[in-house]
Formats: C-alpha cells, sequence, structure tokens
C-alpha cells in the first residue's frame, strides 16, 4: 500500500467519526483525557477546545469557522449585555430599552445563521409552491447547504445564555475560550443534552481526572453503546423496511410506529448516556435529557421526561416570557370580558403553548410533518389541561385515586397511543404519508401483513431475540429507577471480582450482540439531523 | 487507577480468548455464518468424491445444479457459492476444502470478481481492520448466528450440492441484445485481483484446472465487463465461456427463465444452463463419468430423493 492509498483511507476512516464508533470511546476519548491529564490544570480547558474543535472538523470541516464566527458574537454580545447592565449613568428604563435592542439583535442573528444553513430550502420551496397556486411565476433553485454539526443544538443555547445575560441570572463571560468551549464542547456537540452556561462553567476549573470519574463516565458510555448498538441500530432496518414497505395496513403502520419509537428512544437516550459519560470523565456532569419518559402520567409529563432540555428551554425561554407578556395579559383580558373567567384561565398558557409547540415542531427540522407533531402535542396538552379538573372530579366519584391500578393503566395505555401516533407522523416522509398510516388503523387493521412482513424485513431471529434482551433489561433498570432502587450504589457495593465480571458481562453483550461490522449498516445518529 | 489497569488486562485476555474461540475455520473471512456453513457441507460429503468446484455468488448458487450435472454426464461436482459471497470468501474456501476434496477442475462464475472482496466491512477502514485482525471477536461476533435450535434441521449435507433452485418467474422485459450496446469499461479492483491471484497461484500448485463461465444476467453483465473478464482471463491463460454471449444457442427466454427480472436464472433457468455446462465440460475436459462406481451411491440416492432430473 502506497503513503497516498493510506493517508486518504485514514482520512476516509476518521470521517465516519461519531459517538457510536470504537475511534470515539477508544482512541478520542481516551487521547483527549490523556493529553488533558498531563497539562496544567488552567491549560486543560484548551485542550479541550483544541480536542473539541479536531471532532468538529471532523464531521463538518471548514464549517467549524461557522461556529467560532457564532461563539465570538456571543462572546461580544454578552459583554455589551453585561456594560449595559453595570452602567448606572443610564436610567434603569433606558438600560433595559437599549439592552432588549442588543437581546433581539442578537437572538435575530443567530436564527437567521440557523435558517440559512437549515430552513432556506423549505422556505424557497413552500413560497414555490404558494405562487404556482397563485399562477405567479418563482422558481428556487435548491441550495443544499450542509449545517454545521449541532447548529441546532448551540444555537439554542447561545440564545439562552444571552437571555441569562440579559435578566441578569447569568454573569457574562469575559473569557473567549470559555465561550469557544461551550459552544463546541464535543461530547454535546452533535445531540445535547443542551446545556445552560452555568451548569457549564465548572469545566473551566480542569479538575484532575479522577478513577472514580473515569469508571463512572466509561460504565455510563456502555450503558448508551447498549442502547444504541443492542437495540436501536438491531431495529433500524426494521424500520426502515416497514416504512418503505409496498403494503401498508393497520398492523404494518402500528407495529412500524412502535419499532420506531423503541430505535429513537434507544438512539437519542443512548446519545445522550454518550454524551453525559464522555463528560463525566472530565468531572462535568451534563443535565439528564431523559427520566423514565414512559412512566409518565400524561403527554406534558412526557415531556418533562422525554428530551428534557428542549422542553426546559421552551418553557424558560418561550412559554414563561410569553405568559408573563403584556400582550398575554390584555388577550387575556379581552377573553375574559366576552367569554367569562373558566375560558379566559387557558387563554394565556395556550397562546404560550401554542409559540412552544409551533417551535418544537420546527426546532425539529424543515417538513410539515415535524410542524404537525408541534401541533399534535399543542392540541393534545391544552386538551390534556383543560381536562384535568373534570377528570380528577371523577376519579374523585369512582372512589378512584391518581395511584389506583386501574387508573394508572388507563393513563399508561392512553400515553403510549398518544406517544406512537405522534412519532408514527414523526418518522413519515410526508404528511399524507403519516396520515395514510393513520388512516388505515381504523379502515384496515390485519395481523396477517404485519406478521408476514415482520419475517421478511431483514432482521433475523437473533436480530429479535437480541432486541429482546436489551429490552428487557433496560425496561428492568427504568422500573428500579422509577422506584427509586440505588442501583448504582448496589453494584457498588458488590465485591471486586463479582464487580469485574459483572462489567465484562455488560461489555461482551454489547461486543456479541451489537448491530455493528459485517453485515449491518452503520445507522446514524437519529438526533443528529435535527 | 491500579484496579482501572487490573480490569483492562483481564479483559484484553477476554478479548484474546473469545477471539480463538470464534475465529472460523476456513481462515480470515468476511461472512462468518455462510463460509462455515459451506464448510461444514461439503464435509459432510465422502472424501475424494468432488471433480468440479464450482465457486462464485448468488448468480451461480441459483444457476448451477451439480444433481443435474451427475444426472446427464455422471461427472461429480459441488457449488461453493453462497448469496453475495464475496471473493475473500470463495478463496478461503477452495483452499481449505481441498483437505478432504481434490477437484481436478474449478469454475469460477465471475460477477464476485467486481463486488467487494475484501475481508472487512469497509476496506479502506484500515485501523479498523487492524483491530479486527488483532482480535477477531469485532471481526466474527455474530458467530453465534450459525446456532441452531433443537429440531432443526441438524442435516449438514446438502441435498442439492450447494445448489438453490428457485420456482419464482418475475420476466426480464428490457433489451434483449444487452450484449451489443457499447458499455464502460470495467476494471477489477487491485484487491480482487490479489485475490484472484492466490486462487490461480494455489490450483496451480495443486495441478487444478481453471474455468470461467459467466451466467446469463442481463442486470450483471454488458460488454465492458465482458471485456475487462476476457483480458484477465487471456493474460492468465484461463479459457473464458460467457453464456450472455449464447443465450439464443442456450435457449434461455427471459420470459421464464428468471425469477427477478434478469439478476438470477430461476429452474427452468438453471436446467438449461446447467445442461450446456454439463455438455461443455463433457466435452472439453477429461473427466470420469462415475455413474455404477458403488462408491458414488449416494450421488443416485440424492437424485432420487430430489426427484426433479
Amino acid at each position: 500500500m502506497d503513503k497516498a492509498y493510506i493517508i486518504e483511507n485514514l482520512i476516509k476512516w476518521w470521517g465516519d467519526l461519531s459517538y457510536t464508533v470504537w475511534m470515539y470511546f477508544a482512541l478520542f476519548l481516551p487521547l483527549t483525557a490523556l493529553v488533558y491529564h498531563f497539562v496544567r490544570r488552567d491549560r486543560r480547558k484548551y485542550v479541550l477546545l483544541i480536542f473539541s474543535w479536531i471532532f468538529f472538523f471532523s464531521l463538518s470541516r471548514f464549517l467549524l469557522f461557522a461556529n467560532i464566527a457564532s461563539s465570538v458574537f456571543v462572546w461580544a454580545l454578552g459583554l455589551k449585555l453585561e456594560a449595559i447592565n453595570s452602567d448606572k449613568s443610564i436610567k434603569r428604563k433606558e438600560r433595559k430599552k437599549r439592552k432588549k435592542r442588543v437581546l433581539i439583535a442578537g437572538i435575530i442573528s443567530l436564527l437567521a445563521v440557523l435558517i440559512i444553513f437549515k430552513y432556506l430550502d423549505f422556505i424557497g420551496l413552500n413560497i414555490v409552491r404558494v405562487t404556482w397556486r397563485m399562477g405567479i411565476p418563482f422558481d428556487w433553485k435548491m441550495l443544499k447547504l450542509a449545517a454545521p454539526v449541532g447548529i441546532s443544538y448551540y444555537t439554542l443555547e447561545s440564545i439562552a445564555y444571552l437571555s441569562d445575560v440579559y435578566w441578569e441570572k447569568a454573569e457574562a463571560e469575559k473569557s473567549l475560550p470559555n465561550v469557544l468551549l461551550f459552544m463546541s464542547f464535543f461530547p454535546k456537540l452533535i445531540e445535547g443534552p443542551i446545556t445552560r452556561y452555568n451548569e457549564f462553567r465548572g469545566i473551566f476549573e480542569g479538575v484532575d481526572i479522577h478513577p472514580d470519574s473515569l469508571a463512572t463516565g466509561y460504565q455510563r458510555i456502555l450503558w448508551g453503546l447498549f442502547k444504541k448498538l443492542v437495540i436501536a441500530d438491531q431495529i433500524a432496518p426494521a424500520v426502515n423496511a416497514l416504512y418503505e414497505g409496498e403494503y401498508m395496513d393497520g398492523g404494518v403502520a402500528l407495529c412500524a410506529a412502535v419499532f420506531f419509537t423503541i430505535q429513537e428512544y434507544m438512539d437519542f437516550s443512548g446519545a445522550i448516556d454518550i454524551a453525559v459519560g464522555s463528560a463525566r470523565i472530565f468531572n462535568l456532569r451534563l443535565p439528564e435529557n431523559f427520566r423514565q419518559p414512559f412512566f409518565a402520567k400524561n403527554a406534558s409529563d412526557f415531556w418533562r421526561r422525554w428530551h428534557i432540555t428542549l422542553g426546559a428551554f421552551f418553557r424558560d425561554y418561550i412559554f414563561y416570557p410569553i405568559s408573563l407578556s403584556k400582550g398575554a395579559a390584555r388577550i387575556s383580558g379581552n377573553v375574559r370580558k366576552v367569554l367569562g373567567n373558566s375560558v379566559a384561565r387557558f387563554t394565556t398558557p395556550a397562546i404560550a403553548l401554542f409559540f412552544v409547540w409551533l417551535s418544537n415542531g420546527l426546532w425539529h427540522g424543515p417538513r410539515w410533518t415535524y410542524v404537525f407533531y408541534g401541533m399534535y402535542y399543542f392540541v393534545l396538552i391544552l386538551i390534556e389541561n383543560i381536562l384535568e379538573e373534570p377528570f380528577v372530579k371523577l376519579l374523585e366519584k369512582l372512589h378512584l385515586t391518581e395511584a389506583s391500578v386501574p387508573v394508572r393503566v388507563f393513563r399508561f395505555i392512553k400515553l403510549f397511543f398518544i406517544v406512537i401516533i405522534g412519532e408514527m407522523f414523526f418518522r413519515a416522509e410526508t404528511f399524507t404519508k403519516g396520515f395514510e398510516m393513520f388512516k388505515c388503523i381504523f379502515t384496515d387493521l390485519r395481523f396477517d401483513v404485519m406478521l408476514n412482513n415482520l419475517e421478511n424485513i431483514s432482521i433475523d431471529r437473533y436480530g429479535y431475540f437480541a432486541i429482546a434482551v436489551g429490552l428487557i433489561v433496560v425496561i428492568t433498570v427504568e422500573i428500579l429507577k422509577e422506584a427509586g432502587f440505588p442501583l448504582r450504589e448496589r453494584l457498588e457495593a458488590l465485591p471486586v471480582p463479582v464487580r469485574f465480571g459483572f462489567w465484562y458481562a455488560c461489555i461482551f453483550t454489547v461486543i456479541i450482540l451489537g448491530a455493528y461490522g459485517t453485515g449491518y449498516d452503520a445507522a446514524d445518529l437519529i438526533y443528529a439531523q435535527f | 487507577m491500579k484496579k482501572i489497569i487490573i480490569f483492562l488486562a483481564g479483559f484484553v485476555v477476554l478479548l484474546v480468548l473469545a477471539s480463538a474461540a470464534v475465529k472460523p475455520a476456513a481462515g480470515e473471512v468476511y461472512d462468518i455464518i455462510n463460509t462455515d456453513r459451506k464448510l461444514s457441507e461439503v464435509a459432510a460429503e465422502s472424501d475424494d468424491t468432488i471433480d468440479v468446484m464450482f465457486a462464485g455468488n448468488s448468480l451461480l448458487f441459483h444457476g448451477v445444479s451439480p444433481l443435474q450435472i451427475w444426472s446427464e454426464t455422471g461427472i461429480t461436482s459441488y457449488d461453493l457459492s453462497e448469496g453475495a459471497m464475496r471473493l475473500c470468501d470463495q478463496s478461503a474456501l477452495i483452499m481449505s476444502t481441498y483437505d478432504k476434496q481434490t477437484p481436478e477442475l474449478l469454475v469460477i462464475e465471475p460477477t464476485l470478481i467486481f463486488d467487494n472482496a475484501s475481508p472487512y466491512k469497509d476496506d479502506y477502514a484500515i485501523p479498523t481492520n487492524f483491530i479486527e485482525k488483532i482480535f477477531p471477536i469485532f471481526h466474527y461476533h455474530t458467530f453465534y448466528k450459525a446456532i441452531k435450535l433443537s429440531g432443526e434441521d441438524e442435516s449438514k449435507r446438502s441435498l442439492f450440492k450447494g445448489f438453490e433452485g428457485s420456482y419464482d418467474v418475475d420476466p426480464y422485459k428490457k433489451d434483449p441484445d444487452y450484449m451489443q450496446k457499447e458499455a464502460d469499461p470495467a476494471t477489477i479492483p487491485e484487491i480482487n485481483r490479489k485475490y484472484l491471484r492466490e486462487i490461480v497461484d494455489f490450483c496451480r500448485e495443486k495441478n487444478i484446472g481453471i474455468l470461467l463461465i459467466a451466467m446469463p444476467s442481463p442486470k450483471n453483465y454488458n460488454m465492458g465487463i465482458h471485456n475487462a473478464l476476457q483480458e484477465w482471463a487471456d493474460a492468465n491463460g484461463i479459457p473464458f465461456v460467457d453464456t450472455n454471449l449464447m443465450t439464443d444457442e442456450i435457449g434461455i427466454n427471459w420470459e421464464t427463465d428468471t425469477k427477478d427480472r434478469g439478476d438470477h436464472l430461476n429452474f427452468e433457468g438453471s436446467r438449461k444452463v446447467t445442461g450446456f455446462i454439463a455438455d461443455y465440460l463433457k466435452e472439453n475436459y477429461d473427466l470420469t463419468d462415475h455413474r455404477g462406481d458403488e462408491r458414488y451411491s449416494q450421488w443416485d440416492a440424492d437424485l432420487a430423493e430430489a426427484g426433479v432430473y
């Protein structure tokens, strides 16, 4: 093999970098930790920054400069806001007005960059659709721009940071490298979790890597790999085959939606486990993004347990500001005059919720199915809010409580269908396809086609076996966690040889049952595209 | 930190042990499941009874029936091919089956010469392949898929000697003169040439003749591929028969003889091509007709059990 061939292939290979490939957790991460360890404490953040840039560059090449430019912009704006905050020579009202201008300019600029990279083609195509119907000639040439990795995540993080400085909930960061690291830190780059600046500051201290943090971090990474490789990637070909199959009936549609829900949860929460585990090695505790979502009592509770950091972002930076705004209060007042108090009390939350869920849908990407997904939850959560009180009264009449088994079973079944119907549309290529799938649940519900499909969807019985083993383990762990069982502490209390045996068994389960290498196509991380 | 080092050392030891346990018998291969199965199927044949080995991928797997060749000529043969089989796997099979079988002729169906021939999923992933080489457990981690459940067919013999016919019919309706049209010249990748060289050297050393026979397949053949194969065959002094140029002579009817629109032959198509190959072998090679020889009585029993020839 000649040198040029080797170099060309190594570059191609490095381009496959992601959280679930060995080069990340067995090469990139240990190398980062090693260099970090041997560098003076105050310089460690620079090590993390350089490795984050290498990570970024591997995935997005020179779009790294878009990230750096955004970071410098956010840093400068943060300082500007701080300067206005602390300039006591200006009157309070004037100060507020000025910094509001800076904040709005900052948010619009950051969103503009996001829109240019991710939504321009979508906007252009929809303008073409509308103008075509109106008979106005307008053409849109698809730009197909590649977006910088993680742009949806770091845009929200920077908006949160600027807003916090604006509200004086956080101090503006004086150090540019700190902001650069915040915006590009490799463990949270691809899929979050969306981290607040105050949650991130600890990393700048460059705390020593302790054997415990190393072990805990890698154990969490292993758990993420288990979810992603043993379950999500094993089930991925089945999901594709079911969604793209020639024949669709209600059974196939339901099965496709259930399989996709499993895949998405395991894929996304697995990647978050890897992110949290990676950061843990450097003594940074990233916020959790999932908390046993299928134990939620209703749709809004589900969203407090599923993609928690996104929900929290929308709560803090959209829901509250709109709820507390003068505009919302005015509308609510008008509604009270016309329709009375019982309707008015739902008006403000409804307005705020509408924008929360519209943003949620749009954030996932430029597709109408995502907008529908957002609106689907908006309507459901609104209905839930309205019906909550009558439901509690009904329970009282029936002498039942929230903890009663029939109530819990009812809530679980209701949530299960709410979630899988939502995911059915979410995964569908078009809204029409999603709607056809939904429709045939009621018009063409048979199970023979589904069973026949299951045997022919490029997943063999060993694949099903791996998925079943994986799900049993994950469900057991989730039940224990929900019940507050101290799983981790109990494991740590075991004698060393038993503990070693346990972790070896876990590692070999992933090595043997994982969907990687010969016979498998690597499945991209689902939430990396959002 | 000491504990972590001990843990990692133990992990390496376990990797070495697991790797030793799962390494396939055929040597370094891409698809451990198919190669191991083929190997055990061939091993179930009586020693030194196969005169012709067929190697290839699904085109051959669905195209040439050794039982039919037996019924028509008394020549014994075996089909080492399998769907999507890579050249590296065929090479390993050819060499490892030689322990028990000493064929006089190797017939290669050459579509696989243009497919990925590497034993590793991605040839470019040099470091990944290196790790898989050191710790084969990562490469062969799906070894468990060969495990059969109790009650399943435990017989390792292949009644049809490696061939699998299909009664599906899905006509090919496009251009019947696909070999007349101009096509881009095809190139044989370097790694594939390496495996071909190994096979040729092995056969020369063991005094095994080599013959290339291309199956009729409008989806997989054109003149660009034909020319590249002819060039390679000429350079190596190997005869090359391209049945795509003889479909009229063989009597291929694309309405009835393909199972998937000109990709693979179905049973009817395989009958015609196998008949042609049986005649070709009989005319061009001095292969023994073993019919009536008691050592080969199993072949007659299999023929009767198959009941289709």
